[in-house]
């Protein structure tokens, strides 16, 4: 059984890797016929491949996750941890993803000031997994909020959108890995319920804590703690 | 006089796809699949930059690059490793190249590091 585990492992990691090599050359193809085209003034054809090129990062980012479950599983997903701006970050990471989402506003309301210690990647990575839950679950509505504050002990997030929320009885299974609650054979929601498994993931490894406070049809409001301990003021 | 650039990598779809890129933005190319073949090409063709995967068949991409390093006539010559595995970075680290660019990548991030080491 063990075996066959490991096996597994390795056979995932292949394939991560194995399917890197072919992504990379259709992003770069991709990406020169796109610019090739603005040359030629063919604007309507140039963003047709920029659609292309979105469509190609969205694999790479389900590629990615797939890995980091699995190293995650084994125990060798490596953390690069160094003090950043954690504000900076929320800006930089919402202004992301607020280019891949035409019909929310994403809002950001306060600040922590704080510069926090750890992998500034990986966080943003929480991040931008509760910013992109919250685009696919509230298509009934057109606003997100990001709040941001600090109470001397922990910095505090809080990612709300107005959707179809979450009921009760799921609030700790929805961070288990590939659990979802609305199961695949609704089409409406794809996925593959790795997002949430791995921002808890990222987060517990900071020695912080991440919730949801929700009902069904009331939106849901994500939480993430992350300690103070090593960081400092802005 | 256009810039020169060699390009190390196992994958010849990745040698096609970026030597497309980079010849169009005016580059002077040669590319191969060894890392060994690498290391001559480098005397005759002498680059001003090289692109290298970090696993080669039959050689480790790093090894090449402490060997480009240790040579007194190469050790300048600044170079990009690029990797598909996402340990690499930190082991590239190491090695102490100019840069470290993770598949797939942007093109346009690409070339504004080819642009900043050559500069």
């Amino acid at each position: 059984m063990k075996e066959l585990e490991m096996r597994k492992d390795d056979f995932i990691n292949m394939a991560s890797h194995e399917l890197r090599t072919p992504i990379t050359s259709a992003k770069i193809y991709t990406q020169f016929l796109k610019e090739h085209l603005r040359e030629l003034h063919d604007e309507k054809a140039a963003t047709t491949l920029n659609k292309l090129d979105k469509q190609i990062d969205k694999l790479t980012g389900l590629i990615f996750q797939l890995l980091d479950i699995n190293r995650m599983q084994v125990g060798k997903l490596t953390y690069d941890k160094q003090l950043f701006n954690f504000d900076s970050l929320v800006k930089e990471t919402v202004g992301l993803q607020q280019l891949m989402s035409k019909k929310h506003k994403i809002v950001i309301k306060g600040k922590t000031g704080k510069k926090i210690y750890g992998d500034k990647e990986r966080i943003g990575q929480v991040l931008t997994n509760l910013l992109s839950n919250a685009v696919k679950y509230s298509q009934e509505s057109d606003k997100i909020i990001v709040d941001l504050n600090s109470d001397g002990k922990d910095i505090k997030v809080a990612v709300q959108d107005f959707g179809l929320g979450v009921p009760k009885a799921y609030h700790k299974k929805i961070f288990e890995r590939f659990f979802r609650v609305y199961d695949n054979r609704d089409k409406t929601y794809p996925g593959l319920g790795m997002g949430l498994y791995i921002a808890l993931e990222i987060i517990k490894n900071h020695n912080g804590k991440l919730w949801v406070a929700s009902d069904e049809g009331a939106g849901s409001i994500f939480y993430f703690t992350l300690p103070l301990k090593e960081s400092i003021d802005e | 006089m256009s810039r020169k650039i060699l390009v190390v990598d196992d994958n010849e779809d990745i040698l096609d796809a970026i030597g497309l890129v980079l010849e169009s933005e005016g580059y002077e190319i040669k590319t191969t699949l060894q890392g060994e073949e690498a290391l001559k090409i480098v005397s005759e063709f002498n680059p001003d930059l090289i692109l290298l995967d970090v696993l080669l068949s039959g050689s480790d991409g790093r090894e090449i690059a402490n060997r480009l390093k240790s040579d007194k006539k190469t050790s300048k010559i600044p170079v990009i490793m690029i990797s598909a595995h996402p340990d690499a970075q930190s082991s590239v680290k190491e090695v102490g190249v100019a840069d470290f660019i993770s598949k797939p990548f942007d093109t346009g991030k690409l070339l504004k590091m080819i642009k900043k080491h050559t500069a």
